[in-house]
């Protein structure tokens, strides 16, 4: 049989031009027995990872067949390539022979990309010819020979002696004789000989409906108009080797120098292993003493009264495990991230697998003490993972910005870039592409596409059915077949969150770097999991909004109080009377604005699980995810809790250790509720290889690796249920790694933030008013808009002033009260709609002792119009005693004395008409003019005004203006439904403002709503049935009656909603300030609903 | 009065049921127009369609099409000048909903205004066009009464504008987005509150629009409005001293009138696209003709000759009676006609587009429009999809130059022919004899073989691909032969066929 390798391969990683995964070109080439396949795609190394990937399962499963004394099947060798494809209309696939020639050739990639913007990369034909080191060329010839490439073929021919080749594509245009007769003819004649290969696109024939597709979405157009655009066959797939040799049966020279080109290429992937940037170390220490040397400081640092044994010896332990795999570096680079962090004042901390060790709480990267835990310090790194370790570091959402420029700055952008992400077609996406270039209506493919809720997985047909449409009409068969095949597809490259990939020398060595669409960002063509098969070592530096919402707490109480505290130092669990009040407050679900457990299933969770320490805390944070939920340990776990069922730990059949679950269940009652205790469990009870559960937790990982998680389902339930555990439970825990799949939660992310959960609450218990101007300054964040955290604090008796010219800084401030020990809070400029911060910060920098009046400050601040027209409709001017509509009606003149009008973008504007003989004289001395009286606005209007502005009233509530109708309609207020006296189960009529609504995945089918009247909120339940009945009311009202019952259990109120009434233009009334004349048709024009009162969905 | 576009999208309207015209606009479509059904389940203008149809659960869509939305009002206006030539359709700024008819000086023709509103509604009803209107002293109260004002019809005496405005909201006023919220907002929410007070504060605070608003709506300053033009008429009449009777007269006639219609035509830089010629006979009866033209024209030579073709198609000597005593020529359709400058090179190597056009007018007069058709090239793979028939339009698209790589025969067969007796190699040589229409041929020379897979989205079977060769027999004879289907196929065997005969 004749040798060949294909060494044109397009994977779809040449975005909506190759229609198969480069896996799925791998196991084709295997397949088929080829004894190369070249990956090749457009001026990108992006899609080689994932071929690597299929390498490395190979290799994997090879070394376990020859252990077990048999001999490995032969592999189809791997080779990493690239089309250059130049701006002045040269193409070329390039083979570098080593990892010299590669590095030439991703630092040629990385000039083009740096040059292009995102997304393109701009080569030249010169500068391929100065790259040709080490590299073989296969030249791809245009249509037609010219003169000018003949001269360039022989140009890079000469610069790449025996390198350099002419591709020859049996394309079936009937030529084909004729044709490859005269490229043979022009590679002998120019020293570039013919080499056969197929231009494939796709790894089988039944693609090209799926080809075609994409080649409309990539040039705009239907299938209808797509004509010559569109290949005239179906050949661009992979094909056998005989095959080849039969489509080149006269050239059997071109075949055999294909195997000529694979067998000269000696560069892997596996080549580019990764080595940590080297850490300045002082003089005479290895990294590895350096490491250790800061580990015993910090020791010292955090426990003061000495180390204690467990601790010092874990610290040994961790040591020995990281001088083994040589992590050092690895440390001392996230150490020194972080410490500049703390040079700088940004709060931050760690967290991931590797950031619960001892060593790391030592550094300072953590602050979850590990005596306070329970966690497994000495698993934190699987040996046998040869993974790097992982280690995350959250930021202050506002500075982190910082913090990546530093790492920028320290590495060079030669040898830090962040990752990319490779963005997905999703079911949505590609239904709605796929629908429009099969000429299906938008209508139609509209339809489509809202049937998917979220990620789905392709289009079942009862959901085609439930869209109205026919599952069997074959337009609409193909369009869903063809979408539910895009699904997966890579689309393009985005940049990741904030992974930084650094290395010792230089990056765009071992991987093309490129411009990212932020200004000053470079990203790479991997994302975090090619990083994972390569090997490169990643940082990931992230930004939490609650951090700097702490930070910001921390500071406030340092300026008011005089309290200097950080998470570390904060009061824990020892210090009961700090502490306990803290917990009670968290078991009462009183817990608006704290980090991770404020949601409403968090609420409803508090009550029952009644946390008492900080463990309970962990527990809290993990335990309201889909995983426990959907494996049902949920229950289980709070019965437990409560004494009300006997902790069980079912044991396999002897000899094995009775007590395996015991050990790893112990802390949770024995309920698996973490994902390390399921990665136990498959070790220990279901006896998995390292390598299977290594397989495993990448299948929870991701959806990319779509279905190989029922591999796992088996060999996991058989092998619990062979070592005598009841089949049952060895589902349940299976369904429970399923559930992680989508949202894995390890126990030590559930630890860092639960740390988090804690200091928030403390502050939020023991300083609410410094809580509610921090979280104020940090929104967005978090599930609440500044209205219920306002009301929320109001309700812990915090004083909340309005915004006032006079009084307010940008940022919300705590005000000193005479007479009482603890502060109010001044809403800040940062709370009004569209107001431009250097306007403001213009405004209180010239304010000295106060502004007199509305010119006054005109004149001596210098703000345009538009920013005090801003000001007067938030009520800003009360100081000033004008109300809105006085204050409005003095800024509108302003610009006849010379004040800017600007606009929102607070750029100059066309109507700027500067006054120069006045300006210099402008003053707040105005010409007197006739006194116009303004109507007095009614106190429901100013409500109403003040959430237009602000989002906000601190006036009143709008739904307190309907007390009286709503209590005529036998509705009762919130406060009196959650904490009267009405009976379970009872009749009752609740309504409000609808602050949210939302359908969870894991609850099929039914809503949650939240309402919020005057006194507080309510929260309501629709069954599925009832939801379906009312879905209009349900999904578009803002201001809703509920009819039902009310539930009570545990300390959670509901009410299981039967009825609706929709309240929502009742809403109007509140600026309707008169009767109207009969006589009139629409009696006023439709006014915008209360924008801001725009509900939370999640759908 | 909101036009659709009228593709074909599948299943009718249901008017009882929800139903909005969308737009596409930053965030997403959305309404621009909807109708009773579905504003009763709270749709409204701009909102966005996502929204609209979480509300409505099942809602009809349809794009919305302003061009057609203007071109109907503008029909409308037009039709509205029976009732006074002073008609202004409505553009942006007043809502692009309506139209204002000028009807002083012309209401008692109709019986007074209140007559004149009732006749107008009463046809608008029976265009099917629900209508609200108002009639007043100015344009600015009249809109605003037709838009606020709870009846349908109202007439307001004059000199009762300041009281009829004072009730309705500042919106009535016609007034920037902008100038409306603040006014709102400092709670002058009724026209009459501006009414009584002082005027310069507000002509500091405002653009002066406001105040100019309220003077026109109150007469205190003119409205100019722009009234829309009737489309200009192009017809000519000639009586005649002595009935006429020949053909020759006829044509004679015409193209006197034709060339009177030239220079109305060319002032206003237009040809005509149709015409129709009235015969009036000596016995009182007319005979009507319709000529369509390809391209809009002005040439008198060519429309006579039309004229000429049409006549002896048509007419039966008995039909002419004792003759044709008046003859009109009145141009119904016209279309831009922009003088061209003439060719001054001696060599025209291809026809002009006047002449492709005159041909195809000549051919449809004598063969009848439909039997005229032209061809145009369409991108496809498949041969014989690559052409399709359309209306004649003058000149043809280019055809793709033929590529020599892979030769096109000069003659496509209509329907691919079987063929017989096929030997060639497999799995994909070119054939060595075939047997058409009982002839063998022995193949001599042959090229290929080019693949075209079919064209799987406009079929849901997978068609199997064929390759085509071209091939020349013994005798020089050159043909071009497919197979379809692939040696080895089990379930289907190939077929051969010819499709077509190279020179």
């Amino acid at each position: 049989m004749a040798g060949y390798a294909e060494l044109a391969v397009t994977t779809n990683f040449s975005f909506l031009r190759g229609a198969s995964h480069p896996q799925e070109m791998m196991a084709q080439a295997d397949a088929f027995g080829l004894a190369a396949i070249g990956i090749a795609d457009r001026n990108s190394f992006a899609g080689v990872a994932r071929a690597y990937h299929i390498v490395k399962t190979w290799e994997k499963a090879d070394k376990a067949t020859r252990e077990e004394g048999k001999m490995p099947p032969k592999r189809v060798k791997f080779l990493v390539g690239t089309r250059l494809i130049t701006t002045d209309g040269f193409e070329t696939i390039a083979y570098p022979t080593d990892r010299d020639a590669y590095g030439r050739l991703c630092r040629l990639l990385s000039v083009g990309n740096r040059k292009a913007p995102k997304g393109e990369c701009h080569l030249t034909f010169e500068d391929i010819l100065t790259e040709t080191r080490g590299q073989i060329f296969i030249v791809w010839p245009p249509d037609t020979t010219s003169e000018i490439f003949v001269t360039r073929l022989e140009a890079l021919a000469e610069a790449a002696p025996g390198r350099c080749y002419l591709a020859g594509v049996h394309r079936y245009r009937g030529d084909e004789p004729r044709r490859l007769e005269q490229l043979d003819e022009l590679g002998a004649r120019t020293g570039a000989p013919l080499v056969a290969v197929n231009d494939v696109h796709y790894h089988h024939p039944a693609r090209r409906p799926l080809a075609d597709v994409v080649t409309c979405i990539r040039e705009t157009c239907t299938m209808a108009e797509a004509g010559f655009r569109l290949a005239a066959n179906a050949e661009r797939h992979l094909k056998s080797p005989d095959e080849m040799a039969r489509l080149f049966a006269r050239y059997p020279d071109a075949i055999a120098r294909t195997v000529a080109i694979a067998n000269a290429c000696h560069f892997s992937l596996g080549e580019l292993k990764y080595e940590y940037p080297d850490e300045p170390v002082p003089p005479g220490k290895t990294a590895q003493q350096h490491l250790e040397d800061l580990a015993w400081e910090g020791a010292n640092w955090r426990y003061p009264d000495g180390i204690p044994d467990k601790v010092a010896q874990a610290l040994k332990e961790e040591f020995e495990l990281i001088k083994k795999r040589d992590y050092a570096n690895y440390f001392l680079t996230v150490h020194d991230v972080v410490k500049y962090a703390r040079d700088e004042k940004i709060l931050c901390q760690g967290r991931g697998s590797a950031a619960n060790s001892v060593v790391c709480f030592c550094l300072g990267i953590t602050e979850v003490d590990p005596t306070r835990t329970q966690l497994l310090f000495a698993r934190f790194m699987s040996e046998q993972r040869g993974e790097p370790p992982d280690i995350d570091v959250d930021f202050e959402h506002g500075r982190r910005e910082e913090v990546i420029q530093y790492v920028y700055r320290r590495y060079t952008r030669d040898r830090a870039a962040i990752c990319a992400t490779v963005i997905h077609y999703r079911s949505r996406r590609a239904i709605r592409e796929v629908g429009k270039v099969m000429g299906l209506t938008p209508d139609v493919t509209a339809a489509l596409a809202k049937t998917v809720w979220g990620y789905g997985e392709g289009l079942p047909d009862q959901h085609i059915r439930q869209a109205g449409l026919d599952p069997d009409n074959p337009a609409v068969r193909q369009a869903v077949e063809l979408a539910n095949e895009l699904v997966g597809f890579p689309r393009h490259l985005s940049q990741h969150v904030g992974g930084f990939v650094l290395t010792r020398d230089r990056l765009d060595v071992t991987v093309p770097i490129s411009n990212a669409t932020m200004k000053d960002r470079t990203v790479i063509e991997w994302d975090k999991d090619d990083i994972d098969t390569i090997g490169l070592m990643k940082v990931d530096v992230l930004a939490l909004g609650m951090l700097t919402c702490i930070k910001h707490s921390f500071d406030l109480m340092k300026k008011h109080y005089g309290e200097d505290y950080s998470i570390a130092t904060l009061p824990k669990d020892e210090d009961e009377t700090s502490s306990k009040p803290v917990y009670d407050m968290l078991s009462q679900a009183d817990s608006v604005g704290v980090f991770q457990v404020e949601s409403r299933a968090q609420m409803s969770m508090l009550p029952r699980l009644r946390p008492k320490e900080f463990y309970d805390l962990v527990i809290e944070v993990a335990i309201v995810r889909p995983g426990p939920i959907q494996g049902d340990m949920v229950h289980p776990y709070l019965r437990r809790r409560d004494g009300l069922e006997p902790e069980h730990y079912p044991s396999p059949s002897p000899p094995n250790d009775p007590n395996e679950l015991r050990a790893i269940l112990s802390r949770t009652k024995g309920v698996p509720l973490f994902q390390e205790q399921a990665m136990q469990i498959a070790i220990d009870a279901a006896k998995f290889s390292p390598d299977d559960a290594d397989g495993l937790r990448r299948a929870m990982a991701t959806f990319r690796h779509n279905g190989t998680i029922h591999k796992y389902e088996t060999q996991f339930v058989e092998g619990m249920t062979a070592r005598g555990y009841q089949r049952d439970f060895a589902q349940r825990c299976f369904n429970q790694i399923k559930g992680f799949g989508e949202y894995g939660f390890p126990e030590s992310h559930a630890a860092s933030f639960a740390l988090l959960v804690y200091a928030s609450a403390w502050i939020k218990c023991h300083y609410p008013e410094v809580f509610c101007a921090a979280i104020l300054n940090s929104q967005p964040m978090g599930f609440y808009q500044p209205a219920q955290l306002v009301r929320d604090a109001q309700r812990h008796r915090v004083e909340v002033r309005e915004v006032d010219v006079n009084r307010s800084e940008w940022d919300c401030t705590l005000e000193e009260v005479r007479g009482q020990d603890r502060c109010a809070v001044r809403l800040g400029f940062n709370q009004v709609q569209g107001l431009n911060k250097d306007e403001l910060l213009k405004l209180t920098a010239a304010r000295g002792n106060g502004y007199a009046s509305i010119e006054r400050l005109a004149a001596v601040s210098g703000v345009s119009r538009f920013t005090i027209e801003r000001l007067a409709e938030a009520d800003a001017f009360r100081s000033l005693e004008l109300d809105r509509r006085a204050a409005l009606w003095a800024a509108r003149r302003l610009d006849t004395i010379g004040v800017r009008r600007g606009n929102r973008l607070n750029k100059p504007s066309k109507d700027d008409q500067p006054l120069p003989l006045l300006a210099p004289h402008m003053s707040d001395d105005l010409f007197p003019e006739a006194e116009v009286a303004l109507p007095v606005m009614p106190l429901p209007e100013h409500v109403r005004e003040d959430y237009m502005a602000t989002g906000l009233s601190l006036k009143g509530h709008p739904v307190g203006f309907f007390r009286d109708q709503l209590t005529r309609m036998g509705a009762v207020t919130n406060a009196e439904q959650r904490h009267g006296r009405l009976p379970n189960n009872s009749a009752v009529t609740v309504a409000g403002l609808v602050l949210m609504r939302q359908m969870p995945g894991t609850a099929k089918g039914v809503v949650f709503a939240t309402l919020e009247d005057e006194t507080d909120i309510a929260n309501i339940i629709i069954w599925r049935k009832v939801f379906e009945q009312n879905r209009r009311i349900v999904m578009t009202s803002r201001f809703l009656a509920v009819q039902g019952r009310l539930q009570r259990a545990q300390g959670v109120v509901h009410v299981i909603a039967e009825r609706f009434i929709d309240l929502t233009t009742q809403l109007r009334r509140l600026q309707d300030d008169e009767t109207l004349p009969a006589n009139l048709r629409d009696p006023m024009p439709a006014q915008p609903d209360l924008p801001l009162l725009k509900s939370r969905d999640f759908h | 009065m909101r036009a659709q576009a009228s593709q074909s999208f599948g299943k009718p309207v249901d008017p009882r049921q929800p139903f909005v015209l969308a737009v596409e606009a930053s965030g997403g479509p959305r309404i621009a127009a909807a109708n009773a059904a579905a504003a009763a389940i709270g749709l409204a203008t701009r909102d966005l369609l996502a929204d609209a149809r979480a509300k409505a659960g099942v809602l009809q869509v349809r794009p919305a099409d302003p061009v057609a939305d203007d071109a109907a009002l503008r029909r409308l206006a037009i039709w509205a000048t029976r009732y006074t030539p002073n008609v202004s359709p409505w553009g942006e700024e007043n809502g692009a909903d309506g139209f204002f008819l000028d009807v002083s000086g012309a209401a008692h023709l109709f019986g007074g205004e209140q007559a004149l509103l009732a006749d107008l509604a009463d046809r608008l009803d029976r265009f099917g066009l629900p209508a609200r209107m108002a009639v007043a002293d100015t344009a600015g109260a009249a809109w605003a009464l037709s838009h606020h004002h709870a009846s349908p019809l109202i007439v307001l005496p004059s000199g009762d504008e300041t009281k009829a405005l004072a009730t309705l909201p500042v919106e009535a006023l016609r007034l920037a987005p902008d100038t409306r919220t603040t006014l709102r907002r400092l709670g002058f929410k009724r026209i009459g509150a501006l009414l009584g007070a002082p005027r310069a504060p507000f002509a500091a605070r405002f653009e002066k629009e406001l105040l100019l608003r309220l003077d026109q709506a109150l007469g205190r300053r003119p409205e100019p409005l722009q009234l829309i033009a009737p489309p200009p008429v192009y017809h000519s009449l000639r009586y005649l001293l002595e009935p006429i009777v020949t053909q020759e007269a006829v044509i004679a006639v015409v193209t006197r009138l034709m060339k009177d219609l030239v220079h109305p035509l060319v002032r206003d830089g237009v040809g005509a696209r149709t015409l129709r010629l009235i015969l009036y006979r000596v016995d009182g009866a007319a005979q009507t003709l319709e000529i369509g033209l390809t391209l809009p024209t002005r040439d008198v030579k060519h429309v006579a000759r039309l004229v000429d073709l049409k006549l002896e198609r048509i007419a039966e000597p008995a039909d002419i009676g004792f003759g044709y005593e008046a003859l009109g020529l009145a141009v119904t359709e016209t279309g831009p006609l922009t003088p061209a400058q003439a060719d001054l090179s001696a060599i025209v190597a291809t026809a002009s587009p006047e002449q492709h056009a005159a041909l195809i007018d000549s051919l449809r007069q004598r063969l009848g429009t439909h039997s005229v058709r032209q061809l145009k090239p369409l991108e496809s793979h498949i041969p014989e999809r690559a052409e399709s028939r359309c209306e004649p339009v003058g000149r043809p698209e280019a055809w793709p130059a033929p590529d020599d790589a892979r030769p096109r025969p000069l003659l496509l067969l209509p329907k691919a022919d079987p063929v017989t007796d096929v030997l060639a190699s497999v799995p994909e040589g070119p054939p060595l004899r075939f047997r058409w229409r009982g002839v063998l041929h022995m193949i001599a020379h042959a090229q290929g073989p080019e693949r075209i897979a079919g064209e799987w989205w406009r079929s849901p079977q997978v068609l199997p691909p064929r390759d085509y060769y071209l091939v020349e027999d013994k005798t020089g004879e050159r043909f071009w032969l497919y197979r379809e289907g692939l040696y080895g196929d089990e379930n289907r065997p190939p077929r051969w066929f010819v499709q077509g005969l190279f020179a």
